[in-house]
C-alpha cells in the first residue's frame, strides 16, 4: 500500500466522518434529527473509506467503485430525510424516495447499469459509467438540490439568529458534497480525490458548526488545556518534518551530527514557532473560549470597582453596563428588596426604554423560588416547573415586558436582598453554564456591594435624619409665630426627603382641612391650593388617616382613583402622594402632603423617607402645636389688655366708648394722610389702649378734681410707660408699645416720658395727641367743663408747632371741620 | 414558550414530564401556596366584575379565610340569567369560548359555562398531563410523540367534551381519528366507526371519553364482529395488512378471538365517570392497557387523574380553588336545609367522603361552586409513588347516592359493579330507591341480552350476592332490617332502544336520550317499562 495524497485524504476524512457520528451517537437524548444525522454521517463515513479502499485494494476496485457510488446515493437519500426532519417537513412522497433508495443501492452494487468498469492504475481511478448511471443517480442529486433549498427556505424564515447561523453552516457543509462529487462525471478530474477532500472540508464545517452553535443541541466540552496543545502539536509536527526533511537532504548519519542538527532545529523551531504558537492560542481563545476570557476579564474589573463605590445606584449601574457589554446581552436589571414591605423594586436597568413600577411583590414565586436556592433560575424552566403555574397574569405581563430570560438570587448571608434579572443575549445563544457560574460570581459580588452601600446608605440616611432634625429644631425652636414654623417645615420637608412640593393641611374643626402652608421646589402652575379648604371628595382619604394614623401613599396610576380626586390632591403636580399625619398627644391635627413627580431615577418615598418625613412630622406636630397655644396665649392677652382697656375707660371720666372715638378719629387721621394700612392698624391700637397704663394710678388721682400734687403728677406721668409695658409681651401689640409710650410726647419736647421732639415722636403717637387733646377739650372732665367743636380747634391750632405736630393739626381739623 | 411538540421533537423529555406532571412532586404547602396566590388573582378579578361582586357582595376577601366566611356556596341556579343567556359584561374577564354540558333533566336544557384563554389553555395542559400519565410506566416516562393518534369519540361545540377536544388539538401535534373538521359534523356511532376506519390503516395511541365505548368494541371483537368496522378498498393498504396479519398471528398463538389489543398497541387510556372503575379489568383484558381515570365537569375543566399505578387521582393545583364539604356536614345540611355546611381545603382533608367545591381560577365564573359530585379520600400520600398530596377517588353524584334507611348506602358504581360481577350480558339498567309500608327498597330495573334465558329470580339473587360483596353494609340489611330490601324486574329487549326513540323523537338533546343509571323519575320509568307487566 502506497500511502499518498490519493489515499491519506479518504483515510483523514472517514475518521472524521467517524468521530463525528462518534460523538452524534453520544449525545442525550437521542432524538428523531439526531438519528437521521447519524445515517448521514455514517454514509458519508463509508464513502470514505471506500474510496480508500478502492485505491489501496486494486484487486476489488470494482466492487469498492460499486460501493462507493452507492454510498454516495444512499448518502443523498440520508440526507434529504434529515434535512425532512429538521425543518419538520412532511413530504407525502417521501416513503417513494425509500423505495427509489432501495433500488438504486442494489442496482448499483450488482448490475452494470451505473458502473461498467473501474481500474486503479498508480492510484489513478479509471472507470467508465454504465447506461443507467444518470437515472439512477440523477434523482438522488435531485433530492439533495430539493433539500439545499427547503434548508436556504428556512433559514431565511427563521428570525432566530442562533438558528440562522446552524442553517448557514448546515447548507454550506452539504451543499458542498453534491457539488463537488458532480467532478466524477468528468473521468479526467474524477480521478483526483477532490470530491472526497470536498467531503472533508465538510466534515469540519460540521464539526465547526456543533462545536461553536451547538448544531442539533450538540454540545461538546473540550477541556480548555486539550484544545491549546494544537499548536504544540503542530510545532511538534513542524519539528518532526523539518528533522526528517534535513536527515533526507544532508544524508548525516553520525550521531554527533545528528544531535547538532536536531539540536539546531529545535532552537530554530522554537525561535520561529513561539510566536506562532502565541499566535495561534489567541485565534483559539478567539474562537472557542472568548466569551470565558471576556468575562474572566469583566470579573476582575467589577471585584476591583465595585468596593470603591458606595452608591448604591452608581454600583449597580457599573455592574450593568459591565456585564451586559461583555456578555452582549440587550436588557438587564436589578430588583432590590424593599425592607419595610418585603417588594423587590426596580433600581436600575438598562437596555429598556419604559419599565415603569415593575416589582417583585412579596411571594411572587420567583422570588419564593430565588430565596431558597442559590442558583440561577432560567426563564425555561420558570415555563416547566408548577410553582410557577401560580403566576397572576398581571406578572406575566410584567415579566414578557422585562424580557428576562435569566434571573440569579442576590443574597446576603441567607436572605434574598435582591434579584438580577437578564434578558437574551443578543446572539439569541442561550446561557452556558460557564455563564451562569460567571453571572452567579457577579451576583455575589453584587450581594457584597449592596450590603456595603446598603450600611453606608443607611448611615447617610441616619445622618441625613439628625441633620435634618437638627436644623428644623433650631429653626422651630426659635419661633413660637406658627405662619413661621408651618413655612420652615414645609420648606426643610421639600430639601431634606428630595420632593417636587409640601403642603401643610391644618385640621379645623368642622370645617375640614385648611391649607395652610405650601412649599413648591420649583414654579408649579397652580397655588397648590394654599389658604383653602380642602374639597369635599378628598374627605374619605383623609379620614382613613384620621382613622388609622398612618402614612399613606398614593401612586397616580391608582385604579381606584377619579379624574376628580387626582385634581383635588394634586396629583396632576405629581406622580406619587405622601399624606403623613401630623400626631399630637391625642388628635391629628393636620397632614403633612408631599409630592413627587417622579423626575428621580430612585423608587419616591422608599423606606428611608417615610421614616425621615415622620420624623418630620413629628417634630412639625410639636412645635405646630406650640405655636397655635401661644397663639391662643397671645389671643387670651390680648383680650385680656382690650378688656382693661375698656375697664379703664370705664373708670376714668371718659365716656364709656371714649377710646373707641378716638381711634375711629385716629383712623381717619391715618387714611387722609395716605399711611399704609398695617401702620394705620398700629395707630388703631394704640389709641384704643393708649391709657391702659393708667391702671396703675389711683382713683384719688385719676378722679381728683383739683390739681394734682408734685408727687401725684410724677404717678400720672408714668403711665405712657406702665402702658406699653403692659402690652410689650403681645407680639401683636409689640409695635403698639412706642406709640402707648410717646403718646404724651410735644413736639416742641416739654412732654413726658422722654421730653422727645418733632419727628422723635412716633407719627401715631402725635396723631393720638392731637385727636386726644380735641376729645378731652371736647368731653366734660373732671377738671374742666366741655368746649365748642370751634374752640377746640382753635385751642388745636394755638397749639400747633408747640405741642402738637402742626401737619397733623391741620389734617385733623380739617377733617373734623370739613 | 416551547410548545409541546418542539420539546418532544428536541427530546427533553425531563421538561415535558416537569411541565405536564410536575404537580405531583409539590408538597402539599407548594400546593396551597399555588392555590392562595390564584384565589388572591381571582378574587382581584371578581371584584371588578359585576357578577363577582353579586356573588361575593361589596366587601372583596382579601384572605382565604375571609372567602370561606364571607362568600356564599352556590348551584347553578346562582347563576340562571346570566350565563344561560351568555352575558360576557358581568364576567371577569372576557370568555374565548362558550360551552355547556347537560343540565339535571327538568331543571335546565343546558349549563353554559364560559372559558377565559387562559381556562382554555390550561385545559390542553391537563388533558396532555392526562395523556402522558395514561401512557408512563414509571415516574419521567413520556410515551407521547408526534403524530400519536387519538379516537375522537367526544362530542360536538359547544359541548364541553369537544372543546376539550379543540384545546388539545391546538396545543399538541396529534392526529385525531376521524379528523377533528369531518369528525364533528359527523353522528356519533358513524364518528366512532370513522375513527376505528383510521385507526386500522394509521393505528392507535390514545383513546379518551366512556369505558363503555372501549368495552363495547372489544365484545364485538371477542363475538368476531371486528369491532363494527367493515373492511373497504381504501384500507388495503400496507400498515392496515401488517396491522391485520400480526393481530391475527398473535391470538392465533394464544388460542384466542382477535381482540383489539392484537391490532393495536395503544399507549394511552383515559377514562371518567362512575363506570370507569367497573370496566379497567374488561378493558385492559380488551386493549391491553388499564385505563387511568380522571374527573372532569364543564364548570370546572379536568380537575384530577391517576398517576401510573391507577391508583388515587390527585388534584391539580393551579385549575380551581379547591374545597370540600365534610359528609358529616352534607348530612347536617340534609337535616335541617338553612343550615350552611363548613368546608375544608385540599390540606385539611382526611379519610372519608367529601362534596367537591370549587372556584374557578383565571377569570372563570364559577365561585364556591357546588358541582353536585363527591369524592372518597382513600389516602393522604401515595407511599408507592412518593406522592405526597391527598388521593381521592370519585365517590358519586350527591344526589344519586340511594339511601336505605341510613343502613346502606349504594352509589352508581357499586350497583353497576355489582350487575358486572354477576357475568350476566346486560344492555342497561337504572336504580331506584322506593318506599313501600315505611319501607326503603332498591328496586333494579335491567335489561338483558335476550339469549340470556334467566328468570328474574335467578338473576336477583345472582345480583344480590354480587351487590353484597360490593357493599358490605348491604350484606347483613335483611338480617338487620328484617325484609330482603332488593327488588329486581327485567325489562323487555329493547326497552333502552325504545326509550333513546322516545326521547329523540320528542327532541331531547343528545344528553338527555338515556334515562339515568339512578332514581330517574317516575316519568322516566314510565316510558321505558310502557309495555312490561311486572309480578312486584
Amino acid at each position: 500500500m502506497t500511502w499518498n495524497i490519493n489515499t491519506i485524504v479518504p483515510f483523514i476524512t472517514f475518521f472524521l466522518y467517524a468521530g463525528l457520528m462518534f460523538v452524534v451517537l453520544l449525545s442525550r437524548p437521542q432524538t428523531e434529527s439526531r438519528r437521521r444525522f447519524r445515517w448521514f454521517l455514517m454514509t458519508m463515513a463509508l464513502w470514505s473509506l471506500s474510496a480508500f479502499f478502492l485505491l489501496v485494494d486494486t484487486t476489488r476496485s470494482l466492487g469498492w467503485m460499486r460501493m462507493l457510488a452507492s454510498s454516495a446515493i444512499t448518502m443523498m437519500i440520508g440526507l434529504f430525510f434529515f434535512v425532512q426532519t429538521i425543518i419538520e417537513s412532511k413530504t407525502s412522497w417521501a416513503k417513494y424516495v425509500l423505495y427509489y433508495g432501495f433500488a438504486s443501492v442494489i442496482l448499483s452494487l450488482f448490475s452494470n447499469l451505473v458502473i461498467i468498469s473501474t481500474v486503479v492504475e498508480e492510484s489513478t481511478v479509471h472507470y467508465v459509467f454504465g447506461a443507467g448511471m444518470v437515472f439512477i443517480s440523477g434523482p438522488s442529486y435531485l433530492l439533495v438540490i430539493y433539500s439545499v433549498i427547503l434548508l436556504v427556505r428556512s433559514h431565511n424564515q427563521t428570525e432566530n439568529l442562533f438558528e440562522r447561523n446552524r442553517l448557514l453552516y448546515l447548507i454550506l457543509a452539504i451543499g458542498l458534497i453534491p457539488l463537488v462529487s458532480v467532478i466524477n462525471f468528468f473521468p479526467e478530474l474524477g480521478k483526483y480525490p477532490l470530491d472526497i477532500a470536498a467531503n472533508g472540508i465538510s466534515a469540519l464545517i460540521i464539526a465547526y458548526s456543533i462545536l461553536r452553535y451547538q448544531l442539533l443541541d450538540i454540545r461538546i466540552i473540550i477541556r480548555q488545556g486539550m484544545v491549546y496543545s494544537i499548536p504544540t502539536i503542530i510545532i511538534g509536527a513542524t519539528y518532526f518534518l523539518i528533522i526528517t526533511l534535513s536527515l533526507n537532504i544532508f544524508n548525516l548519519y553520525s550521531g554527533v551530527e545528528i544531535f547538532l542538527l536536531s539540536l539546531g532545529v529545535a532552537i530554530v523551531t522554537a525561535l520561529v514557532a513561539e510566536p506562532l504558537r502565541v499566535k495561534a492560542q489567541q485565534i483559539i481563545d478567539r474562537m472557542f473560549f472568548r466569551e470565558k476570557y471576556d468575562s474572566q476579564v469583566m470579573l476582575q474589573t467589577l471585584s476591583g470597582r465595585a468596593a470603591s463605590i458606595l452608591d448604591l445606584y452608581k454600583v449597580t449601574n457599573m455592574i450593568l453596563t459591565e456585564v451586559t457589554s461583555t456578555l452582549h446581552i440587550s436588557k438587564a436589571a436589578f430588583f432590590l428588596r424593599d425592607e419595610e414591605n418585603g417588594v423587590f423594586h426596580i433600581t436600575t436597568h438598562i437596555g429598556f426604554e419604559e419599565v415603569g413600577n415593575l416589582s417583585f411583590r412579596q411571594g411572587h414565586p420567583v422570588a419564593l423560588w430565588l430565596s431558597t436556592r442559590d442558583y440561577p433560575l432560567d426563564r425555561e424552566e420558570m415555563e416547566v416547573l408548577p410553582q410557577f403555574q401560580s403566576l397572576w397574569k398581571s406578572e406575566r405581563q410584567d415579566l414578557e415586558r422585562l424580557e428576562a430570560t435569566l434571573f440569579l438570587p442576590i443574597k446576603v448571608g441567607s436572605q434574598l436582598v435582591g434579584i438580577f434579572s437578564l434578558g437574551p443575549k443578543r446572539s439569541e445563544q442561550a446561557y452556558t453554564s460557564e455563564d451562569k457560574l460567571t453571572l452567579s460570581t457577579v451576583a455575589n459580588q453584587t450581594a457584597v456591594a449592596i450590603e456595603n452601600a446598603r450600611l453606608y446608605t443607611a448611615e447617610q440616611n441616619r445622618r441625613r435624619e439628625i441633620d435634618t432634625l437638627y436644623n428644623l429644631a433650631r429653626q422651630l425652636v426659635a419661633t413660637d409665630d406658627l405662619d413661621t414654623v408651618l413655612q420652615s417645615v414645609s420648606h426643610y420637608a421639600v430639601e431634606s426627603v428630595h420632593v417636587s412640593y409640601s403642603r401643610i393641611l391644618i385640621r379645623e374643626n368642622d370645617k375640614g382641612f385648611y391649607c395652610q402652608a405650601i412649599y413648591p421646589e420649583y414654579n408649579l402652575a397652580g397655588s397648590l391650593g394654599l389658604g383653602k379648604i380642602e374639597p369635599l371628595i378628598t374627605e374619605h382619604y383623609f379620614n382613613w388617616i384620621l382613622q388609622h394614623g398612618q402614612t399613606v401613599v398614593i401612586d397616580i396610576n391608582d385604579s381606584n382613583l377619579n379624574e376628580e380626586e387626582r385634581q383635588a390632591l394634586f396629583l396632576h403636580d405629581a406622580k406619587t402622594l405622601c399624606l403623613t399625619p401630623l400626631k399630637g398627644v391625642d388628635e391629628i391635627i393636620g397632614l403633612l402632603v408631599l409630592g413627587e413627580v417622579g423626575r428621580n431615577h430612585r423608587e419616591p418615598f422608599q423606606a428611608p423617607d417615610l421614616r425621615l418625613v415622620n420624623v418630620i412630622a413629628d417634630q412639625a406636630t410639636s412645635a405646630i402645636q406650640r405655636a397655635i397655644l401661644h397663639e391662643q396665649l397671645e389671643e387670651n392677652f390680648l383680650q385680656t389688655v382690650i378688656s382693661l382697656a375698656n375697664a379703664m375707660d370705664a373708670r376714668d371720666t371718659y365716656t364709656s366708648d371714649h377710646s373707641q372715638r378716638l381711634a375711629d378719629m385716629a383712623g381717619n387721621v391715618c387714611r387722609a394722610m395716605n399711611i399704609s394700612e398695617e401702620e394705620l392698624e398700629v395707630v388703631h391700637w394704640a389709641a384704643i389702649l393708649h391709657d391702659i397704663g393708667k391702671i396703675r394710678i389711683p382713683d384719688e388721682i385719676l378722679r381728683k378734681k383739683g390739681s394734682l400734687t408734685k408727687k401725684e403728677w410724677g404717678i400720672m406721668k408714668e403711665h405712657p410707660e406702665t402702658g406699653a409695658q403692659i402690652v410689650a409681651p403681645v407680639k401683636y401689640l409689640s409695635s403698639v408699645a412706642p406709640l402707648i409710650r410717646a403718646h404724651h410726647e410735644k413736639f416742641d419736647g416739654s412732654g413726658y416720658p422722654y421730653g422727645l421732639t418733632g419727628e422723635a415722636i412716633p407719627l401715631g403717637s402725635r396723631i393720638i395727641a392731637v385727636v386726644d387733646a380735641y376729645v378731652a377739650i371736647r368731653d366734660e372732665r373732671v377738671y374742666s367743663k366741655s368746649h365748642t367743636h370751634e374752640e377746640a380747634v382753635i385751642e388745636l391750632r394755638k397749639h400747633a408747632g408747640t405741642q402738637f405736630d402742626p401737619e397733623v393739626v391741620e389734617m385733623f381739623c380739617r377733617i373734623i371741620t370739613g | 414558550m416551547t410548545s409541546l411538540a418542539t420539546l418532544i421533537k428536541q427530546g427533553r423529555k425531563e421538561e415535558i414530564w416537569m411541565k405536564y406532571c410536575g404537580f405531583l412532586d409539590l408538597s402539599i404547602d407548594e400546593f396551597m401556596e399555588i392555590q392562595e396566590r390564584l384565589l388572591m388573582e381571582q378574587l382581584d378579578l371578581l371584584g371588578k366584575s359585576m357578577m363577582g361582586r353579586m356573588l361575593m357582595g361589596d366587601m372583596i376577601p382579601k384572605s382565604i379565610k375571609e372567602f370561606r366566611e364571607v362568600v356564599p356556596l352556590t348551584t347553578y341556579k346562582d347563576y340562571i340569567g346570566y350565563l344561560d343567556v351568555q352575558r360576557e359584561d358581568v364576567l371577569p374577564r372576557e370568555p374565548f369560548a362558550w360551552c355547556h354540558t347537560s343540565g339535571r333533566t327538568g331543571e335546565y336544557k343546558f349549563k353554559w359555562v364560559p372559558y377565559t384563554q387562559k381556562m382554555y389553555d390550561r385545559l390542553a395542559e391537563v388533558v396532555i398531563s392526562a395523556m402522558i400519565l395514561s401512557s408512563a410506566n414509571r415516574k419521567g416516562d413520556i410515551n407521547l410523540e408526534n403524530k400519536d393518534t387519538v379516537l375522537l369519540t367526544t362530542a360536538p361545540p359547544p359541548y364541553f367534551s369537544a372543546i376539550i377536544t379543540r384545546t388539545t388539538d391546538e396545543h399538541a401535534d396529534l392526529r385525531f381519528l376521524p379528523p377533528l373538521d369531518k369528525g364533528e359534523k359527523m353522528g356519533y356511532v358513524e364518528r366512532v366507526q370513522a375513527g376505528f376506519k383510521d385507526a386500522m390503516i394509521l393505528g392507535l395511541d390514545y383513546f379518551y371519553g366512556i369505558s363503555s365505548v372501549l368495552v363495547r368494541i372489544g365484545q364485538q371483537f371477542e363475538e368476531g364482529g371486528g369491532g363494527g368496522t367493515s373492511l373497504s378498498l381504501d384500507m388495503l393498504r400496507p400498515g392496515f395488512i401488517f396491522r391485520m396479519l400480526s393481530g391475527v398471528i398473535k391470538s392465533k398463538l394464544q388460542g384466542r378471538p382477535l381482540l383489539p389489543k392484537d391490532i393495536w398497541n395503544i399507549k394511552g387510556i383515559m377514562t371518567g365517570g362512575a363506570d370507569s372503575g367497573v370496566y379497567g379489568k374488561l378493558i385492559e383484558k380488551y386493549w391491553g392497557r388499564k385505563p387511568i381515570e380522571g374527573y372532569a365537569c364543564t364548570e370546572g375543566g379536568l380537575m384530577c387523574c391517576q398517576a401510573w399505578n391507577m391508583k388515587g387521582m390527585t388534584f391539580y393545583p393551579e385549575n380551581d380553588f379547591l374545597e370540600f364539604i365534610p359528609d358529616e356536614e352534607r348530612k347536617k345540611e340534609q337535616e335541617d336545609p338553612e343550615y350552611i355546611p363548613k368546608t375544608v381545603l385540599y390540606n385539611e382533608l382526611e379519610l372519608g367522603v367529601y362534596e367537591l367545591v370549587f372556584t374557578n381560577f383565571h377569570g372563570g365564573i364559577m365561585i364556591r361552586y357546588r358541582v353536585g359530585d363527591m369524592f372518597e379520600v382513600i389516602a393522604l400520600r401515595d407511599d408507592e409513588l412518593n406522592i405526597n398530596l391527598p388521593q381521592l377517588n370519585y365517590y358519586a353524584r350527591s344526589s344519586d347516592v340511594i339511601n336505605l334507611a341510613n343502613f346502606a348506602f349504594l352509589t352508581e358504581k357499586d350497583i353497576w359493579q355489582a350487575f358486572e360481577d354477576t357475568g350476566i350480558e346486560y344492555n342497561e339498567w337504572i336504580a331506584r330507591k322506593e318506599l313501600k309500608d315505611d319501607k326503603a327498597y332498591l328496586h333494579l330495573f335491567v335489561e338483558i341480552d335476550p339469549k340470556n334465558k334467566l328468570e328474574e329470580s335467578k338473576l336477583r339473587s345472582l345480583v344480590k350476592e354480587s351487590l353484597a360483596n360490593v357493599n358490605k353494609d348491604i350484606k347483613d340489611m335483611e338480617e338487620m332490617l328484617g325484609y330482603d330490601p332488593l327488588k329486581l324486574d327485567i325489562l323487555n329487549p329493547g326497552a333502552f332502544n325504545a326509550y333513546m326513540e322516545y326521547q329523540k323523537s320528542q327532541g331531547a338533546d343528545l344528553a338527555h336520550t338515556k334515562p339515568p343509571h339512578m332514581n330517574p323519575t317516575k316519568e322516566q320509568l314510565g316510558v321505558l317499562i310502557k309495555e312490561k307487566k311486572f309480578k312486584s
